[in-house]
């Protein structure tokens, strides 16, 4: 008995490999964190490990002053939030992104971005 | 995270749900047969009937009025809004509706009222159950307590994750209900009566839920595994994190309850098929039903570390 007790622990313990991502984060954005981007671009679109809640998750795009440079309401699809952008200049932007995950957990975080080059 | 009001009303939820599922399958997969097989000459099921019936409507009535406080709290939760706001500003007209949380909670509750309609028949004490009472309510109780699997970390996976995770979740709660759930109502027949006919239903009702714990213990390990594999990021984070030491506790309290569950089948139960004395089988008795509420307790801690395990986060919360 406590030979298949041991084995089964073993099994518990042995399988914990898959993924810890429980909460929804950022996978990936477009423009890329802390990316520079030649060209403006038309939106934002944020990538999450997990599915969003629409009712809930929002972000808010800002120039260097703090003007809102987004469209406002953010479409959301699955994990994936974009926003359309005002016609940006060259310069440093800001993305604040706040979502809740299918799992009714809440995170967020922030970005900037570049445009015009280095 | 302990100063969290949501943790002890998840311990509170999860108590009474697996509490309310747990009696109906111990009637209908355990007793019954016990209370058919002892026949006329006892009175252990008018003894325990209305025990039965009062844990049940108690236990569903603190299942839906724990259940609306996690709703309140989650809405407040999900859009930093006072509890006026909450109920003002429609908030929680958009959590139920629009969010998957909302709907699993308003399917549980619609699953809730219908398991009330069936325990007015169920735990009528005028009839024999029928068959699709029977399959109605174990049903109903199943889907209560399984449908919380939509409430925590086994949704919002992609692919096969999406189906499996939540699945595995799912019979993991009932597989939780159909053992710690049966604990109470057990310990309950266990001190029933000291007479011959009471010890033969106490006999059949051990050895039946012994081996319906069984095919409880097994599915936990299955569906607990494939829970630790989408949820753990491997051996590491199981003792570097707050999350994976919690788990290894719960881990360690599931084996100590086997290890209980393993001495009442090969020691104790067949000592009550042995006529060598009274007070050998009574010994057996009081051992059982002292195992089984040491085992309550332990259940009980697992249920307390898994409402933590809800709120606890697995790795950082800020990317970037």
């Amino acid at each position: 008995m406590r030979t298949r007790i041991f084995v089964l622990c073993l099994l518990l313990l042995g399988l914990g490999g898959g993924g810890a991502h429980a909460h929804a984060m950022l996978s990936s954005a477009s423009p890329p964190v802390g990316g520079s981007v030649g060209a403006a671009p038309r939106q934002v679109t944020l990538s999450f490990t997990q599915g969003l809640e629409p009712s809930f998750s929002s972000v808010q795009v800002t120039d260097s002053k703090g003007a809102r440079v987004d469209l406002g309401k953010p479409q959301i699809s699955g994990s994936t939030m974009s926003v359309g952008l005002k016609s940006l200049g060259p310069g440093t932007y800001r993305v604040n992104w706040y979502v809740l995950s299918v799992d009714t957990h809440k995170t967020q975080g922030s970005f900037s971005f570049h445009v015009g080059g280095q | 995270v302990i100063s969290d009001p949501l943790i002890y009303v998840r311990i509170v939820h999860f108590s009474a749900t697996i509490t309310v599922s747990g009696i109906v399958f111990f009637l209908v997969f355990i007793t019954e047969a016990a209370f058919r097989q002892a026949g006329n000459g006892s009175n252990v099921a008018a003894l325990v009937s209305p025990v039965f019936a009062w844990i049940a409507w108690l236990g569903l009535v603190v299942t839906v009025v724990s259940g609306g406080a996690w709703l309140l709290l989650v809405a407040q939760s999900m859009s930093d809004s006072s509890l006026q706001e909450v109920f003002s500003e429609g908030i929680l007209r958009t959590v139920l509706l629009q969010t998957g949380f909302g709907r699993d909670w308003l399917t549980r509750f619609v699953l809730a009222c219908l398991l009330g309609v069936t325990f007015v028949p169920f735990f009528s004490t005028h009839s024999v159950r029928s068959v699709w009472i029977k399959v109605v309510a174990v049903t109903l109780a199943a889907a209560l307590v399984g449908t919380l699997a939509w409430a925590g970390h086994a949704v919002g996976g992609s692919g096969m994750e999406a189906i499996v995770h939540p699945a595995a979740d799912f019979l993991h709660l009932v597989a939780a209900a159909a053992w710690v759930g049966m604990l109470l109502p057990l310990a309950v027949v266990l001190a029933a009566g000291r007479d011959a006919a009471s010890v033969a239903v106490a006999r059949t009702t051990t050895v039946r839920f012994s081996t319906f714990g069984i095919a409880s213990v097994g599915t936990l390990l299955v569906t607990g595994s494939i829970n630790t594999w989408y949820l753990v990021g491997g051996v590491t984070a199981l003792i570097d994190t707050d999350y994976g030491r919690l788990l290894l506790a719960k881990i360690a309290l599931f084996f100590g309850m086997v290890a209980i569950a393993t001495v009442n089948r090969l020691r104790l139960t067949p000592r009550l098929a042995q006529v060598v004395s009274a007070f050998v089988t009574q010994d057996a008795l009081n051992q059982l039903r002292r195992n089984a509420l040491i085992e309550v307790v332990m259940g009980a801690t697992i249920i307390g570390i898994v409402a933590v395990l809800g709120v606890t986060p697995h790795g950082p919360h800020q990317i970037p």
